[in-house]
């Protein structure tokens, strides 16, 4: 009993410093912050994007979603969308269709995929033939796209002659539900810290949106897994494997902005799609292919990020049962508490974080919030635990289809 | 491997690291050389290297009740390196010198770090260089580095922690550790707290604006978990909130915070300036460079182009001053982190006056700044001659006593005899298999300070300790007047091996002093009759004849005096042998008469025959004879005894004793000697012990004895004490202490010590109220004599000068104040009689007068109640 609580604690201790290391890598030093920064200097734009937009029942966050695309302050030749739907979304396609022609949008087009199987990675092969700019942009549909995405993209991919590029993505709806302040800050140093970890590794799940691949590097690594749940982070997995120079960019006037999902049902399924997905990459096992043991022991401690978040939950629950009912000695005890330690100190953390992320996005930093992180941190280690277990068990099932997010806008209020 | 061993060395030595690695062997050398011998081995080593032992083996904070006097992880570091160096006692060396090791090692990484935050921030070789120098090259800081003591643990750490924050480009993950290794700083020992402010000053200057929470949280929250994990460990171990059964953290913090004399840093006497003497003692111009430089470095915060990085080394030495200065205890050692503050200090002062130099001064005159800075140098390093010219550091063998007395209770002492140690030898005496395991020896400071302790070994009482090894630290303890209970042991105890080899100046065991560490004495309790057995042994070997006659050292002649007093001892001693032996001599050599039962008073060898010298019959004398036989016959019922008893006392009460205003008083002798109508006694006449015995066998004896008191009190109504001589003229009625009625004296010369004796006994046995009264107001006498005088003088001449008293004097003194007064008789005991013999058992035993043999064997018999 005592030699496996130690390989417990050992495993959470490794991987709460971990954590606070990654957490924390965003502001490791002068050259890593001003590294991932936004370019001060705009180069003039050389480079074409095209932007894959699937959507599926998304009308009530479309058309906000192509204006921001069309705002982008790039020229208009140098850059398309295209609007990725399915047949059957009649909705969606008319809201599209009739904000290309009001807003008179030229570089946007609506790209019909009917065929098998219906689900994002398999629509964005399909709209990757149709493509036509050197670099292909994928974006969420209700995103909020930064005016000056696509100059920063331009400018990054001349200045650091990268394949890659993943740019900032951050939830905004912090105070909308009990789970969200937890949710955004996760985006926040995930995107603000951890990534640029990764990058530094080269290797990194990418983020399903605000990345930028060159065509012909999507092209020579097959495009995206269609099997996968989570196909962003397998090309991530996949592009690590062939070596290529991947960036990132995370800056508050760069960040693409999208919100965490309306309820809990909603946020359950999409931790679970996630983490199901990760599983998935897990068992793939591309990951095994890498080419030095320290990008495989990067690439797993990731893939097994949500197994990690079970620890937590299991510790509290253990440190709890064994506090009050089992008579330790006092050196296990101890030695018991240092998670707990590391812990708060990343509660600590993720304090700062939401002071900075409301300065960053000019909001309020209410008074309350810190404690509102404090009182719902372990129930909301109980939600990731609860997706975690339902991934697994949506494997053991055999149960591999889209559970769709509803989004409502929110990240937009302001 | 020889040419990878080659191909490294091409590597490693070149003229970059030449005069690194020259220096750094150079102060290795100085380090080490004398490491074992220099210091002696102080207490505090004993009590990490045991406590360090007790948490790797045993598993356990410490080898007594661990009471939060300091956080656990310097003994852990201490324990982990001994570990890897092969053990306790590995190299075939003690506990503590491997321990001493251990600290060496730190204290070598320590070094070359030490030089790395001088290169980090000055980016200059030769300021590195001299800090190594710095850290090395004093007897005060060679004197306390070199031992096992917290601090150097934690400096350890803590100049980890700011090599870390010192790096030329600071990241977060030196932040990150720095707080880890500071935290582990803090947890070897908490005086790393008071450098925590400059720390959280310097990251706010240091770090980028957008690091800085983040930087500063990281720091902090890293630093403050290590001392959240020391209130945890309280927590489960249901110790952190003060309770009066138990230890905890809290209680530990008031007393930590309640130490010291509390006065202002400034003034004399204050902890501080006591310090600053001591340390000045070892090396006075490194203590007052220490000091006066620090208001320097308060100067240079105020210069804006300074780098922040000096600033941080400036803010540590102004902090670590004022934490020296706040006016709570301040120990010797407390200055080991200003050796590591000061040797980073320093050469960043000459940096920067090599620099400004560099900046302000056009090429050609640059050359002032190499003679002001190679004067400035010279004058450091020239002030270290005086430690090579007398190298005590590595030359004077402050451990050697220590050694020959671990090696003597290991020759001498049975292991399972209970000793109070110090505990620099806790581990070698208890825990090195090789040798006896003492598991009854403990340390003294626990058995003082934990009643558990004391309870469980020795029922908290000192007749059930064996032996005590002391040393300077347990005198430091009883001089502050702490410890009672091993005081008391000292106090009724006897030298039987002293280890000091102290030219300038000796162990002062009278009062517990000494103002070095560099011995051992071992005292035996005087629990058991041992002692006793040796020394009566002695007594009849050197002193007493074949036939049963005592000598007298100094004339080869017999007293009745002595010889008396060994027939009684005889009898209390329960030696029948020689009771006979000495009786059988008495009957034949000392009776001038045929018919009298009395003895005369000195026998010995006149022109060439042997006879008595003196035909007096002492009164005094053979009323003792009559007690010891009386007192034979009550022991081993010998009627023949009781018959000669009878006939003594029968014989005393007809001739000796006189009425005198009707009242029987007992002459000198048996000669009448009142020509004038003034009665002479001598007060040592009035044995009212032997009196009070005599009751039982004949009754009129307790009006004799009544008559003696009367006789006294008329004496000592006339002075303070009871004199030697009582003087009463009949016509008058007057008393007086000179001797023909004239006039009183003060005078005592030793000869009428034994009334003392009689009294004493007499209230002992018999509880008189006569006897009760005269021992309380002798006693008093005594205690403003030892007030005044610092020892008792009781020959004294009429002016009150001091002269120094015989040892039967100060024997018979002992046992009146065992009557009346227990804890002045203990004092009394050791600083007075035990000091006449240095407090050793040999000197005791191999004692040559016989007088203070005999009479320190009536005072021990009473001792044991024998």
């Amino acid at each position: 009993m005592e030699f496996f609580l130690i390989i417990f604690v050992v495993l959470l201790v490794v991987q709460s410093f971990f954590s606070i290391i990654t957490m924390t890598y965003g502001w490791h030093s002068k050259e890593i912050i001003d590294e991932f920064k936004a370019p001060n200097k705009i180069l003039p734009p050389l480079k074409t994007f095209s932007f894959l937009l699937p959507a599926r029942n998304e009308e009530a966050v479309i058309k906000d979603t192509i204006l921001s695309l069309h705002r982008i302050e790039y020229p208009k030749n140098k850059y398309e969308i295209i609007i990725i739907l399915v047949p059957e979304d009649q909705k969606t396609y008319d809201i599209a269709s009739e904000t290309i022609k009001n807003y008179n949008i030229t570089n946007a087009k609506i790209l019909i995929v009917g065929s098998l199987p219906k689900c994002k990675p398999h629509s964005l092969n399909v709209a990757l033939s149709s493509a036509s700019g050197e670099i292909i942009c994928i974006i969420d549909a209700e995103d909020e796209i930064s005016t000056k995405l696509l100059n920063y993209a331009n400018t990054t991919f001349i200045n650091k002659e990268c394949e890659v590029l993943q740019c900032g993505v951050q939830l905004m709806n912090y105070n909308s539900q009990w789970f969200s302040t937890l949710s955004i800050l996760e985006y926040f140093y995930w995107f603000k810290s951890s990534l640029l970890y990764f990058s530094k590794e080269k290797i990194m799940p990418l983020g399903g949106n605000s990345i930028f691949i060159k065509k012909t590097i999507l092209n020579d690594v097959g495009g995206w897994d269609e099997e996968c749940l989570t196909e962003d982070a397998d090309l991530g997995v996949r592009l690590a494997l062939k070596d290529v120079n991947i960036s990132v960019l995370y800056d508050s006037q760069s960040c693409t902005k999208e919100e965490t999902p309306e309820n809990l049902k909603d946020y359950i399924k999409q931790r679970t799609r996630w983490t199901q997905g990760f599983f998935q990459i897990l068992v793939k096992g591309d990951w095994k292919n890498l080419n030095t043991i320290r990008k495989k022991i990067h690439a797993l401690y990731f893939l097994l990020w949500p197994i990690f978040q079970i620890l937590i939950t299991v510790y509290f629950l253990l440190s709890t049962f064994v506090f009050l009912f089992i008579k330790l000695n006092l050196y296990l005890s101890l030695f018991l508490a240092i998670p707990l330690f590391l812990i708060l100190i990343q509660l600590g953390l993720l304090i700062i974080g939401l002071w900075i992320f409301t300065k960053n996005y000019n909001l309020k930093f209410y008074w309350y919030l810190p404690l509102k992180i404090i009182l719902t941190y372990f129930p909301y280690q109980m939600i990731l635990t609860l997706a975690t277990t339902r991934a697994i068990w949506r494997n053991l099932m055999g149960l591999k289809n889209w559970e769709k997010t509803f989004h409502a806008n929110k990240h937009r209020i302001n | 491997m020889n040419i990878k061993l080659i191909q490294f060395f091409k590597k490693t030595i070149n003229l970059n690291t030449l005069p690194y690695i020259i220096t750094f062997i150079f102060v290795g050398f100085i380090k080490s050389k004398g490491l074992f011998i220099y210091p002696y081995f102080e207490n505090d080593e004993g009590v990490y290297t045991s406590q360090a032992w007790s948490l790797l083996e045993k598993g356990e904070l410490s080898h007594y009740t661990y009471w939060y006097d300091h956080a656990p992880f310097g003994w852990l570091t201490l324990g982990i390196i001994i570990k890897l160096l092969g053990g306790y006692f590995a190299f075939g060396l003690n506990s503590i010198e491997v321990a001493r090791i251990a600290v060496l090692i730190l204290n070598l990484i320590s070094t070359c770090l030490i030089a790395r935050i001088v290169w980090n921030i000055t980016n200059n070789k030769w300021a590195s260089l001299f800090s190594m120098l710095v850290f090395t090259l004093s007897p005060l800081v060679i004197y306390h580095q070199r031992r096992v003591l917290l601090d150097n643990i934690m400096v350890f750490w803590l100049i980890i922690s700011i090599n870390l924050l010192t790096e030329k480009k600071i990241k977060l993950s030196h932040v990150l550790f720095s707080g880890v290794f500071f935290g582990l700083g803090f947890l070897s020992k908490e005086s790393a707290l008071f450098l925590v402010p400059p720390v959280l000053f310097y990251l706010w200057n240091v770090l980028e604006v957008e690091q800085r929470v983040i930087g500063i949280y990281l720091w902090f929250s890293i630093f403050l978990s290590s001392i959240l994990l020391y209130i945890l460990m309280a927590i489960y171990k249901t110790e952190l909130f003060p309770s009066n059964d138990k230890v905890s953290l809290i209680s530990t913090i008031l007393f930590h915070s309640k130490r010291g004399n509390n006065i202002t840093f400034y003034l004399p006497n204050s902890d501080f300036m006591n310090m600053i003497n001591e340390w000045s003692k070892k090396d006075n111009i490194y203590t007052y460079m220490m000091f006066y430089s620090t208001i320097l470095m308060g100067l240079l915060l105020f210069f804006r182009k300074i780098n922040i990085k000096y600033k941080l080394i400036f803010l540590f030495q102004i902090f670590y001053v004022l934490f020296l200065i706040r006016g709570g205890i301040v120990f010797e050692f407390y200055i080991i982190p200003m050796f590591s503050i000061i040797s980073i200090s320093i050469p960043l002062v000459l940096d920067l006056i090599s620099k400004f130099f560099d900046h302000y001064l056009i090429h050609n005159l640059k050359i002032f700044k190499y003679i002001l800075i190679t004067t400035l140098v010279g004058v450091v390093i020239f002030s270290r001659v005086d430690m090579f010219k007398h190298p005590v550091i590595f030359t004077k063998d402050e451990n050697l006593n220590i050694k020959l007395a671990i090696d003597w209770i290991r020759d001498k002492i049975p292991a399972d005899k209970k000793i109070l140690i110090d505990n620099s030898n806790w581990l070698d005496l208890k825990k090195n298999s090789n040798f006896n395991e003492y598991d009854y020896a403990h340390w003294y400071w626990k058995t003082e300070l934990d009643s558990f302790v004391r309870k469980k070994n020795y029922n908290s009482d000192w007749r059930n300790v064996d032996y005590a090894a002391a040393t300077l630290g347990l005198y430091e303890q009883i001089g502050a007047g702490a410890f009672e209970f091993n005081k008391s042991v000292l106090d009724n105890s006897y030298i039987v091996a002293d280890f000091q080899n102290t030219p300038n100046y000796k162990v002062q065991h009278n009062i517990y002093r000494a103002i070095n560490g560099d011995w051992t004495t071992i005292f035996k309790v005087d629990n058991d009759k041992s002692l006793l057995d040796k020394i009566w042994t002695s007594f009849k070997e050197k002193n007493i004849t074949l036939e049963g006659r005592v000598v007298e050292n100094n004339t080869n002649f017999t007293e009745s005096a002595t010889q008396s007093e060994a027939i009684l001892s005889a009898v209390r001693y329960n030696d029948k042998q020689m009771f006979d032996k000495l009786l059988n001599w008495s009957n034949q050599n000392l009776k001038n008469e045929s018919k009298t039962e009395l003895f005369s008073t000195s026998w010995g060898n006149y022109q060439g025959v042997n006879k008595i010298l003196n035909y007096e019959y002492s009164t005094e004398y053979n009323l003792k004879y009559g007690l010891a036989i009386l007192m034979g016959f009550e022991k081993w019922k010998d009627p023949i005894y009781l018959d000669q008893g009878i006939k003594i006392i029968n014989q005393l009460k007809s001739t000796n004793f006189k009425s005198i205003n009707n009242k029987l008083l007992p002459l000198y002798s048996n000669t009448d000697s009142n020509p004038d109508a003034i009665y002479n006694f001598t007060t040592s006449s009035c044995n009212t012990y032997a009196m009070s015995y005599f009751t039982k066998f004949q009754s009129e004896w307790n009006q004799l004895k009544l008559n003696c008191y009367e006789l006294l009190k008329n004496s000592y109504n006339q002075i303070d004490y009871i004199p030697e001589y009582a003087s009463l003229s009949l016509k008058d009625g007057i008393w007086t202490t000179n001797p023909n009625n004239k006039g009183n004296t003060k005078s005592f010369n030793d000869n009428g010590f034994n009334i003392y004796n009689y009294i004493a006994f007499d209230q002992i046995y018999y509880n008189t109220k006569e006897s009760r009264e005269i021992a309380n107001k002798y006693t008093i006498y005594i205690n403003d004599k030892v007030n005044k005088y610092g020892f008792y003088n009781s020959s004294i001449n009429n002016s009150e000068e001091i002269i120094y008293p015989l040892t039967p004097t100060l024997s018979a003194v002992s046992n009146l104040l065992k009557s009346s007064n227990s804890g002045l008789y203990t004092s009394f005991w050791k600083n007075n009689l035990l000091s006449k013999f240095n407090y050793d058992e040999k000197d005791i035993i191999e004692s040559k007068n016989t007088k203070d043999s005999i009479y320190f064997i009536s005072s021990y018999l009473l001792k044991k109640d024998l």
